[in-house]
């Protein structure tokens, strides 16, 4: 079990450096577009005319 | 970012400021995976340190070009960017010592990831701690760095209170 989940521990470290370590200027456009899709998520009315 | 890039270089060339530094997430982003941020933060140091109101030429420039405020930022195309006036002698020299990036091409100064992570610990909100913890994790900074320049710029005592707070003994 330990090593099960130490092999997750270990994609999941990877999986973020192989991220961290795109250019630069993608890191930008990627930061643009999760900057969108939170302020749209926002903008999304609850059926009771709440914002979330 | 690359209207923000052509723009701020324009502002050299002019002489509207003396020099910029991109700090803050965008600079970050350098280093680290992707973050969300509201905007990009511009250190820039003054054409005329002098003058009391040193925004007031950079937002007439901004506005010539067609780009208009929003907020206490200036919408550059994706980007609303924030212009900061260097306000310390560490943003001062932060500025001084930056780096060249090439941003698909384009040339875009960016502060060093020690001055960025110091930056941080001075200003010491949870989000500026969480920007050095992931410049060190991603390896852009050494402690020993961090340390030099803290020392240099009497944050000794943030830097130490960070390291109780977040190294395991």
């Amino acid at each position: 079990m330990r090593a099960e989940i130490q092999a997750i521990l270990k994609k999941q470290a990877a999986w973020q450096r192989s991220r961290a370590e795109r250019p630069w200027a993608q890191k930008l456009r990627d930061s643009v577009a999760m900057r969108r899709a939170l302020t749209s998520l926002k903008k999304k009315e609850m059926p009771s005319g709440r914002s979330l | 970012m690359d209207k923000v890039a052509v723009l701020l270089n324009e502002m050299v060339e002019q002489g509207i400021i003396a020099d910029y530094a991109v700090f803050g997430a965008v600079a970050q982003m350098r280093y680290t995976e992707a973050v969300v941020t509201l905007d990009a933060d511009i250190l820039v140091a003054a054409a005329e340190p002098d003058k009391l109101d040193v925004l007031s030429p950079i937002y007439a420039f901004c506005r010539e070009r067609g780009y208009s405020p929003e907020g206490e930022a200036i919408r550059v195309g994706d980007w609303p960017v924030q212009f900061i006036p260097a306000f310390s002698k560490l943003t001062r020299e932060a500025i001084r010592d930056a780096e060249t990036a090439d941003l698909d091409g384009i040339p875009l100064r960016v502060i060093r990831a020690d001055y960025l992570a110091v930056i941080a610990l001075s200003v010491g909100r949870a989000k500026d701690l969480a920007r050095v913890l992931a410049l060190r994790e991603a390896g852009a900074v050494t402690d020993k760095e961090i340390s030099d320049l803290a020392t240099r710029h009497n944050l000794t005592s943030e830097w130490n209170l960070f390291k109780e707070r977040f190294d395991e003994s």
